[in-house]
């Protein structure tokens, strides 16, 4: 509907040769003109000189006209659920989704529920692929890596994959946008295997050697204020992201290490006590303090482990999703980069058809091929701005659900490293606090506890644990974030196990469905087993 | 930086002396009081003693052995059947005499062998016998090389005495120490003894009147030591003076054998209770001479000590890593088989004035000299006492290092900066050219350069003591594993300060990406959780410096101290090795004698040569086989109360190290559970 340079028929008619000057003097920043013109939505088209009153209202779209630009953003009708309930084991690196869906309100699709839909890792991985390439508009999230930190093929790498690609899954049904893909109907009804199949769809950008160099010119003007310092924002984000996933990774490297290092002391020790054999009491505590120091180097192993678990595969997940965000911001600028040369050209058609116009002698066939060129390139340039003012519009939104995303990711993720350090620390101090007994029944003196006192040895030891069960003996502090999160996770549990119970309910109202495919399993488990 | 040490350097250049001078009188009061009285005992012994009555001469040594008796009592508890068979024999030999007579027979002995021997007069001989008996000392001293541990058969053979002695209780004697400053008659200070040992030898050494015009000579030397010696020295004295310079190490044993008696003494009150810090670790010198002095402060808790001065303020010196050496090498010297705390290692160039280091060499320095004053016989020794109070502290130890013929100063600390790795003969080897008589190298640590080689070249001789065999492999075993022990603390230590560095950088990151202000609540956080890493950072730093200074600094000490046990052992096996030698000598030669005096009666040249031959090996071995048995007594109860204070040490520093390590993790713990809390993260 907006146009660059609205292409009025009436131009021609005006034979003022004070036009054309004016015309020319406002070329140079016409582009930005034109969009000025387009964001104050046409009817405020006022002073095209007067930039500093622009930017104020620059940036802006009105609800009415994002309803026009976006309308996904303003239905409900449409939506896909995804629930992920299970992760195969395949080839390495490339397991299994089985999930189910329920799709309401969309066309094309033949039912309105699939249960147990199969993707393997890759098919999937392609499916983002293609949803990055052809939603120019959206921030389309990447989905983790099939490999985490977590020992491969154990329970906490299903958990976290379980979680991460749920998260995922959540995140690109959530899209409005992504929703009514056309590659989504086939991502869900294949029935086995799935490729891309709308391959013929192109990346619309600029990419390798171009878009580097495209990369080095100055940054369009961009009147969208938000989104112009999102880039910067996000590049920096990225870019600390990565360094901390970096960082993290070489202390989780340098912990396992530690642990290995730890270890070893306790070998040391259990070596010094299989010598000390003079004294018991020595002997017993060597013995001891090697087990205590063992169980800390366990610890410590499991504890860089879970460390890089939960923040530096975060964190490696926010990068990737920074960067992903990143390119489709580039990719706007490249697009807007584009709108401004159909401008120009606009431009350049507009003036040669009006040089012709003022020329004494007309031809007409050069007339029309000048009309027709400038008619081009006006449709042309305004689809153009029609895309960048979507894309705009449509990253306005995006741009604050990521920002959510990432507060909400980072809280969770920074809960659950805390959660895993407390856990840590409260362990370690447990067994720590078991053996202080066997080093003060070293010898009859009772060590420092006895501050040097004589005539003592029936004194009892007061060693409690400091951890008791109504709250740490050194903090007056009641609280307790195990504690918490563990009734939390009973709670949770409780309720899936409720919702469960109804989802059974329904599935067995619903028919055999289920118990067809119960058949199934159980078949193919016993195939499965046979095979070996 | 460099101007800034320039200027601390010339701030200590300023300082420094600007303090001596207050000390200077002090010092002069508490060094030239001792050395006065020292010499006007000496005089008074001179020419008061020979006119002392009979039964003065008898009291005393009946005290003196008294106090012996004290001394080896407990030791003798410890005796195994080795060396108590070694006593028996001793024991019948002498078995029924009383002091009295078994002096004046020995002192025939004597004769007989020394017949030329200028000082054979009547008077001196009395007072040869008299001095002999007081200072504990049996005539067998006349041979030079066996004076060290003679008064090791005193006590038994004064055994049948004590009822005599109940007289002569220990107060008499604290009365007699307390007034020694000022009673001349009844001179029973330490220097009494070095005293009797010059008159001993001057008696015994006709050489050494020979040398009465080197007295002048000698003297110099003395001169540095006591300033205000009084002009009136009597030519008698500067001949002792002269036998002092001279004297082998031995003397200084003497001293320490008797300061051992004063502590084993339990009414003894001028035992030195000391009280002494290592503080003020200051940079010294310029470029090329840079060096750490530590200020060494003093306090005798004990006012009734006339070794130290009496006051109650502290006595403030200082020193360089290099002195704590000399006093562990003098001490080392000074009582052979005792286990000398030692030194911190020596450090490489690079990293000398790292202040974590010189903290940690402080700490240890200071601990060194806590546990050297913990042990009665080293707090009391003159050396350690010198240490602590001298203000001319380099050119007093030259003087002592000299005297003892100990070549502290340029031992080889192999096992020191090596925890103990191989101490090879050369660590004695310093004392090679300090003295040209056999019995100083003989103490110095296992025999001159010649010995050395000479023994080099023998075979190995079997250990006669199992318990050592024994021991010596233990040792060694421990040794191994706590080396074992201190590698893997230290490589958790250097990975867990690699840790600390990341834990750093991961901060600074978190708060770059804090500062990103993607939202508030970001930010709030990643704020937060920074100040968390650097407070976790700070714990972790803190937990593993402990651990350096708990279980790192108490293994690193004892890898030391095994260092010590291994020198004492050798000094052990050097000692055993010149009495086996002697003695093998002694069966050659008196084989020969025999032969000699079956065939060829006529050869009475020969045989009489040979007979004086054998009568000195004789000497010699016994000597030898003493001083043998002594170390290796001595050894074994060092060896038991190292055990003792191991087992002590050690769960004292596991203690500290659990108990620190369970406060570390309830830091981390509230540490994580206030960031929990305050960011709301149960609800997230």
């Amino acid at each position: 509907m907006a146009s660059a340079m609205p292409y009025n028929p009436d131009d021609f008619e005006n034979n003022n040769p004070f036009a054309e000057p004016t015309e020319q003097a406002n070329g140079e920043d016409s582009s930005e003109d034109n969009e000025e013109e387009d964001n104050i939505s046409r009817d405020s088209a006022g002073n095209p000189h007067n930039n500093d009153e622009h930017t104020n209202q620059q940036g802006k779209l009105t609800e009415a006209e994002l309803r026009k630009l976006v309308p996904e953003r303003f239905t409900e009708k449409y939506s896909i659920n995804i629930r992920l309930h299970a992760i195969e084991k395949n080839k390495s690196g490339n397991p299994i989704l089985k999930f189910d869906v329920a799709v309401k309100g969309l066309p094309r699709y033949r039912q309105t529920k699939y249960k147990d839909v199969r993707r393997t890792y890759n098919e999937v991985v392609k499916f983002n692929k293609y949803l990055t390439i052809s939603n120019l508009e959206v921030f389309v999230p990447v989905i983790p890596s099939a490999t985490t930190s977590y020992p491969p093929g154990g329970e906490d790498e299903t958990k976290q994959l379980l979680l991460v690609w749920q998260e995922w899954f959540t995140r690109i049904t959530s899209n409005p946008i992504l929703v009514r893909d056309e590659e989504f109907v086939y991502f869900i009804e294949n029935d086995f295997g799935y490729s891309v199949i709308n391959t013929n769809r192109k990346t619309s950008v600029a990419s390798g050697l171009v878009r580097k160099t495209l990369k080095q010119l100055a940054l369009p003007y961009d009147p969208y204020e938000e989104l112009a310092e999102f880039r910067p924002l996000i590049k920096a984000a990225y870019l600390s992201c990565q360094k901390l996933y970096k960082l993290f990774d070489r202390n989780s490297k340098t912990e396992k290490q530690l642990s290995i290092h730890i270890f070893d002391l306790s070998n040391k020790l259990s070596v010094l006590a299989q010598f000390e054999n003079s004294h018991p009491g020595m002997r017993n505590m060597w013995e001891k303090l090697g087990k205590i120091v063992q169980i800390q180097s366990d610890l410590t192993l499991i504890e860089s482990i879970n460390e890089m678990g939960s923040l530096g595969d975060g964190f490696q997940c926010l990068a990737n999703d920074f960067y992903q965000i990143k390119e489709a911001l580039t990719n706007r600028h490249l697009i807007m980069r584009e709108l401004t040369q159909a401008e120009a050209q606009t431009q350049t058609r507009h003036q040669n058809a009006t040089r012709i116009k003022n020329k004494s002698s007309l031809d007409p066939i050069k007339v029309d091929e000048a009309i027709r060129s400038l008619e081009y390139a006006t449709k042309a340039e305004e689809s153009l701005n029609l895309q960048v003012k979507r894309i705009s519009g449509e990253m306005l939104f995006e741009r604050d659900e990521i920002i959510n995303f990432t507060e909400k990711k980072l809280q969770k993720m920074l809960k659950q490293y805390t959660l895993n350090k407390v856990d840590y620390h409260r362990r370690n101090l447990k067994h720590l606090e078991n053996i202080r007994l066997d080093i003060r029944i070293v010898d009859q003196k009772g060590g420092l506890s006895r501050l040097n006192r004589d005539n003592l040895t029936t004194l009892k030891h007061n060693l409690t644990q400091s951890q008791a069960a109504s709250g740490d003996s050194w903090s007056s502090r009641t609280f307790r974030s195990l504690k918490k999160e563990e009734e939390e996770r009973e709670s949770r549990l409780e309720k899936e196990e409720e919702e469960e119970e109804e989802r059974l309910k329904l599935a067995a109202e619903e028919g055999g469905a289920d118990k067809n495919i119960v058949d199934a399993k159980s078949a193919a488990s016993l195939l499965g087993v046979a095979t070996f | 930086m460099d101007n800034e040490d320039l200027t601390a350097s010339v701030w200590d250049d300023v300082l420094s002396p600007s303090s001596e001078p207050q000390y200077g009188p002090l010092s002069g009061s508490v060094v030239s009081p001792s050395v006065h009285s020292h010499f006007n005992n000496l005089s008074v012994e001179d020419h008061e003693e020979k006119e002392k009555e009979e039964d003065q001469a008898q009291s005393e040594p009946q005290m003196e052995f008294h106090q012996s008796q004290h001394l080896y009592e407990p030791q003798s508890s410890h005796n195994d059947p080795f060396s108590s068979t070694y006593y028996s024999d001793h024991h019948d030999s002498h078995d029924f005499n009383i002091s009295r007579e078994q002096i004046s027979e020995l002192k025939k002995d004597e004769r007989k062998e020394h017949t030329n021997q200028l000082l054979s007069e009547l008077t001196q001989g009395s007072e040869e016998g008299l001095l002999a008996g007081s200072g504990t000392v049996s005539p067998k001293q006349v041979t030079p090389s066996e004076s060290l541990f003679n008064d090791k058969d005193s006590p038994l053979k004064v055994n049948k005495n004590i009822d005599a002695e109940l007289l002569a209780s220990p107060k008499g004697k604290v009365k007699l120490k307390n007034g020694q400053l000022f009673k001349a008659p009844r001179p029973r200070k330490f220097a009494s003894k070095v005293n009797v040992k010059h008159l001993e030898n001057k008696k015994s050494d006709p050489v050494v009147v020979e040398k009465n015009p080197l007295g002048p000579l000698g003297s110099e030397s003395d001169d540095a030591k006591s300033g205000d010696k009084s002009s009136i020295i009597s030519s008698n004295k500067a001949e002792i003076l002269a036998r002092q310079a001279d004297a082998p190490l031995y003397e200084i044993q003497k001293k320490s054998e008797e300061d051992k008696l004063r502590e084993e003494d339990p009414h003894d009150e001028s035992l030195n209770q000391l009280e002494i810090t290592v503080g003020d670790p200051m940079k010294v010198g310029d470029i090329t001479t840079a060096h750490i002095v530590y200020a060494i402060r003093t306090k005798n808790k004990n006012p009734s000590t006339t070794s130290l001065p009496n006051t109650t303020e502290y006595v403030t010196v200082s020193r360089r890593y290099k002195d704590f050496r000399w006093i562990y090498h003098q001490l080392q010297n000074n009582h052979p088989g005792k286990i000398i705390p030692p030194p911190p290692t020596k450090q490489t160039y690079i990293g000398r004035f790292n202040e974590n280091f010189i903290e940690n060499r402080r700490l240890s320095l200071e601990k060194m000299l806590n546990k050297i004053s913990n042990i009665p016989v080293l707090s009391n020794d003159p050396d350690f006492i010198m240490f602590l109070i001298s203000e001319d502290f380099i050119n007093e130890s030259r003087e002592r290092e000299r005297l003892s013929g100990s070549g502290a100063s340029q031992q080889n600390n192999d096992f020191l900066d090596n925890n103990g790795l191989n101490d090879d003969t050369s660590s004695s080897t310093g004392s090679l050219n300090s003295s040209s008589t056999i019995s100083a190298p003989l103490i110095a640590g296992g025999g001159s350069g010649f010995m050395s080689s000479l023994f080099s070249m023998s075979t190995k001789i079997d250990e006669p003591d199992e318990y050592f065999s024994h021991k010596k492999q233990y040792i060694d075993e421990l040794e191994y594993n706590l080396k074992q022990f201190y590698k893997a603390i230290e490589l958790v230590g250097t990975q867990r300060l690699e840790m600390i560095g990341i834990l750093d950088e991961l901060s600074l990151t978190i708060d770059e990406l804090a500062s990103l202000e993607i939202s508030k609540v970001t930010t709030e956080l990643l704020s937060a959780f920074s100040e968390i890493q650097l407070k976790i950072k700070d714990n972790l730093d803190r937990i593993n410096l402990q651990d350096q200074l708990t279980l790192g600094f108490t293994i690193e000490e004892y890898l030391r101290i095994l260092g010590s046990i291994k020198f004492i052992f050798e000094t052990r096996s050097k000692i055993y090795q010149q009495y086996y030698t002697f003695n093998q000598e002694l069966l050659k030669k008196s084989l020969s004698l025999d032969k000699l005096s079956k065939k060829y009666k006529a050869q009475v040249d020969k045989i009489n040569s040979l007979t004086f031959e054998v009568d000195k090996l004789k000497q010699k071995t016994a000597v030898y086989e003493k001083n043998f048995n002594t170390i290796s007594d001595t050894i074994k109860s060092e060896i038991e109360n190292f055990e003792f204070e191991k087992i002590e040490d050690f769960r004292n520093s596991v203690e500290i190290f659990i108990e620190s390590s369970i406060e570390s993790q309830k830091e981390a713990i509230e540490l994580y559970e206030t960031f929990y809390e305050r960011q709301n993260l149960a609800t997230v």
